[in-house]
């Protein structure tokens, strides 16, 4: 069970949304700057959470920032950027003990609304309303070397790779850390420029889970927020792309393994039902250890250690990735497609259907039981626009016929291949 | 039957847990917690890939085993003649995994609903091992998959190169899954020598945490379970030196930015020493490099680390090591810095307000796992093997002086047994 979602507006563009959780001895607040993901401005939006992080005016040394938090019996600091279908989220959170496990009595809950405020709406900038230079400098730095960190692990490097054949164009192709290039021209000017339209423009989400009382926290936030002077920018929907022309590439690196990536088109599933039958194909396909192609081209065929699918809600597509030797390709590639089609012909049983259902409805029941699962359902459903609890979720999943679920492995279309092979970089 | 319930309760947390000695010999950990939904079970025996021979009372001399094979069965117990683990678990819709680690085996579950039936199959199918030639050989493709792939993890890579420097002769220093040639020698008759000289209840825990009933738990057990044999397990002194092996690795793979991981060996007592002294050991660590500290923040002002370094304790039967790791662009340079500082802070003391930021840290690090059903399981499940109580994690903690940690510093590391494996791109 997931505990209610208290959504209210606060503010012009701002809402204040809170699940109370008393099991919990710690809460956990976000604030989240939604933006639409656009690529002219996703590299320099990914910067600005970096920045923040490193200081406000009323903490501005880093090293006295981290103590404080330290002295909050090592509350968590989290800055990242996330990307939602065609949305960018600047996300600043705090993690820290309940009021109630302040052995002083510390008003912790107060003073975290009030920190947390201040990195994101009260920086440390300097009189011509620049960062510190050397924050700029060295978190560029780590902004480059995140992007390129994808390289680091083969699997992501690889699904990077087919996800760039398959959007080119869209916006849902944008990288979530943005570009290199980009980030080598980010200036104290246009970063400075990137903070101030967020703050603005952006919609503002605060989300409150915990036992704590999230009134205090709104209390701060709302006060805060009256004195902004904001203009609101609504994000309009992207248009899913229903299908493409199948596009392949290679490449070669000195790896022991080859990492194959096959990316569907879905037919641009549009309705609940739609994404939910589209939700449980990929379950029943390859999202459980008795799925088709754990079965066949794992346990069957001892091809690989993983072959997974996975559904993106957000711009419609199906993944499925596995790591075989090279020699492999042909045969798992020719398996994979052979397991999407016999799902299609309906050659899969009832038990297997309603197996795989049961193992969807039992996962949902644990969403309510941290404090990130909680926040992370219900932010989902905020960015979509589209908030329901797991318990109607559960319904609904529950409602998905054998025929809806043929019919979405019959919409799958082939758009894209990735192989990431042994030998010499080409 | 109803056997004692012993309560184990927290005052600092207000939480508490149940301990059962079943009469299989098992040891169950119950830690039911209210407004959950969950319940997270673990099962396991403390056996993992550093137990590569094995002597027992009935053959009397060390055998030799071949690397991976713990992993090996870990994998070949998910079947059985009629079907797999994960087939049944498939009629109760919990989710379902298991573990190897260098002293653990772990086969665990999270499930909201049908517990019951669930906790039926965790027992059922650990104690009931079906190995074959057929099964034995089908295994070893997909093992061999799961091999390549940490091959290509940098992380891993970092991580074990590391472990070969600081390790002579500890089968710590061995990759957990063996390699695709030691596993080649596994077969179906030493999977059964290993299951049945670990497997024995008296060698196992059963830890459960979140939403359920405790007396489910025990009903199973009782329909299940069958008496263990008297258990002896020699596990022999493998003859570490205090000593590393050499104090710098590399190498070539390809990543974007250089990758380190820097460990201080310490000299391992007993698993129960080294279990409580890490706690004092990760305090020592937040103090010496930590985000509040200045060595810290000169590293990463200069741009030496970035926000991927971070520090763990490394620890279990018998060894023990700080870990430090990151990205770098000159990790000799990091090294040595961390080296001064290690010897600065053993020789002046630690300062008073970067004490109480270490000692919170840990403190609040250990809390926060009281929240997650998967944290209570999993710290039933790992204090229970050197014979430590979950809540006295956080007295040792709290307890911590300056003092006390620079005393337990200075009598099991150096500067000096420590190394630097750096992967470079």
């Amino acid at each position: 069970m997931i505990g209610t979602l208290n959504r209210k507006k606060i503010g012009n563009g701002a809402f204040m949304n809170s699940v109370n959780e008393p099991k919990f001895k710690h809460n956990r607040i976000t604030l989240c700057l939604v933006t639409p993901l656009e690529k002219e401005k996703a590299t320099v939006n990914a910067l600005v959470p970096f920045v923040l992080r490193k200081g406000c005016k009323s903490c501005p040394d880093f090293t006295a920032l981290n103590k404080k938090l330290a002295e909050m019996y090592g509350a968590i600091l989290e800055a990242d950027v996330g990307k939602h279908g065609n949305k960018q989220i600047i996300e600043i959170t705090l993690l820290l003990a309940d009021d109630k496990y302040a052995i002083g009595g510390e008003k912790m809950t107060e003073t975290a609304a009030n920190l947390l405020w201040d990195i994101v709406f009260e920086p440390n900038l300097d009189e011509n309303g620049h960062f510190p230079e050397i924050d700029l400098e060295l978190e560029r730095e780590y902004l480059i070397d995140t992007i390129e960190s994808d390289l680091n692990d083969k699997r992501t490097y690889a699904i990077g790779k087919a996800l760039d054949l398959v959007f080119e164009k869209e916006p849902f192709g944008i990288k979530r850390y943005g570009y290199v290039e980009d980030a080598k021209a980010i200036t104290s000017e246009s970063l400075a420029k990137a903070w101030k339209e967020l703050v603005e423009e952006a919609q503002i989400e605060i989300f409150f889970a915990g036992p704590g009382n999230s009134e205090i926290a709104e209390k701060v936030f709302a006060e805060k927020i009256a004195s902004l002077d904001r203009n609101p920018v609504k994000t309009s929907e992207s248009e899913m792309v229903d299908y493409s022309p199948l596009k392949e590439a290679e490449e070669s690196m000195d790896i022991a393994q080859g990492k194959l990536v096959m990316i569907f088109r879905m037919g641009a599933p549009k309705t609940e039902k739609e994404k939910n039958a589209a939700r449980m194909l990929s379950a029943l396909y390859g999202g459980t250890a008795f799925s088709k192609l754990f079965m066949n081209v794992r346990e069957k065929m001892s091809l690989c250690y993983y072959a997974d699918s996975h559904f993106e809600r957000g711009s419609g597509i199906l993944i499925v990735d596995c790591g075989i030797e090279f020699e492999n390709r042909e045969k798992a590639q020719k398996e994979i497609i052979n397991q999407l089609e016999l799902v299609a012909k309906g050659d899969f049983t009832d038990e297997e259907f309603n197996d795989t259902k049961g193992a969807i409805i039992n996962s949902l029941g644990s969403v309510g039981d941290t404090l990130y699962s909680v926040e992370s359902w219900y932010m989902s459903g905020i960015v979509e626009e589209n908030i329901v609890t797991t318990e109607e979720d559960k319904k609904a999943m529950e409602a998905v016929t054998r025929e809806e679920v043929m019919k979405a492995a019959e919409n799958a279309k082939l758009a894209a291949v990735f192989f990431l092979k042994g030998g010499e970089n080409e | 039957m109803s056997l004692e319930m012993k309560k184990i309760e927290s005052k600092r947390l207000g939480d508490c847990y149940y301990k059962v000695e079943h009469p299989s010999g098992l040891t169950i950990l119950l830690a039911p917690m209210e407004g959950f939904s969950t319940a997270y079970a673990m099962f396991g025996t403390a056996y993992g890939s550093i137990d590569t021979c094995i002597k027992t009372a009935e053959n009397g001399e060390f055998k030799k085993l071949p690397e991976g094979i713990a992993h090996y069965l870990e994998h070949k117990l998910f079947e059985s003649e009629e079907c797999s683990a994960f087939e049944r678990y498939a009629k109760t819709g919990a989710n379902a995994n298991a573990f190897t680690a260098f002293d653990r085996t772990a086969y665990l579950f999270a499930c909201s609903e049908n517990f019951e039936e669930s906790i039926e199959i965790l027992l059922d199918f650990v104690t009931h091992p079906y190995f074959t030639a057929e099964t034995v050989a089908k295994e070893q493709g997909i093992i061999s998959q799961e091999i390549r792939m940490y091959d290509d993890s940098a992380d891993w890579r970092v991580l074990f190169n590391l472990l070969g420097a600081l390790y002579h002769k500890n089968p710590v220093k061995i990759d957990i899954a063996g390699t695709v040639e030691s596993i080649a020698e596994i077969t179906a008759d030493l999977l059964y020598d290993c299951y049945n000289t670990f497997y024995n209840l008296h060698n196992m825990v059963l830890t459960v945490a979140g939403n359920f009933e405790p007396e489910a738990v025990l009903k199973a057990a009782d329909k299940v379970l069958e008496p263990a044999k008297d258990f002896y397990l020699e596990h022999g002194d493998c003859g570490e030196p205090e000593s590393v092996v050499e104090n710098y690795v590399e190498q070539h793979l390809p990543v974007s930015v250089p990758m380190f991981n820097i460990g201080f060996k310490g000299k391992a007592g007993t698993e129960a020493e080294n279990f409580r002294g890490s706690i004092l050991d990760e305090i020592f660590v937040g103090a010496l490099c930590d985000d509040y500290t200045k060595v810290y923040r000169e590293l990463y002002d200069e741009g030496l680390i970035n926000a991927t370094f971070g520090s763990e304790v490394f620890c279990g039967r018998d060894y023990i090591s700080i870990l430090l790791s990151g990205e770098s662009r000159d990790p000799e340079k990091v090294y040595n810095r961390l080296k001064e500082e290690f010897e600065h802070l053993l020789e002046h003391g630690i300062p008073k307000d970067v004490f109480e930021c270490a000692q919170k840290t840990v403190y609040g690090h250990y809390m926060r796992s009281s929240d997650r059903v998967t944290g209570v399981a999993t710290a039933l499940f790992n204090c229970h093997f050197p014979g430590v109580d979950m809540y006295e994690m956080l007295d040792i903690a709290a307890n911590a002086t300056p003092e006390s940690v620079i005393e337990r510093i200075k009598t099991t590391y150096s500067a000096e047994n420590s190394a630097l494996s750096v992967i470079k791109p």
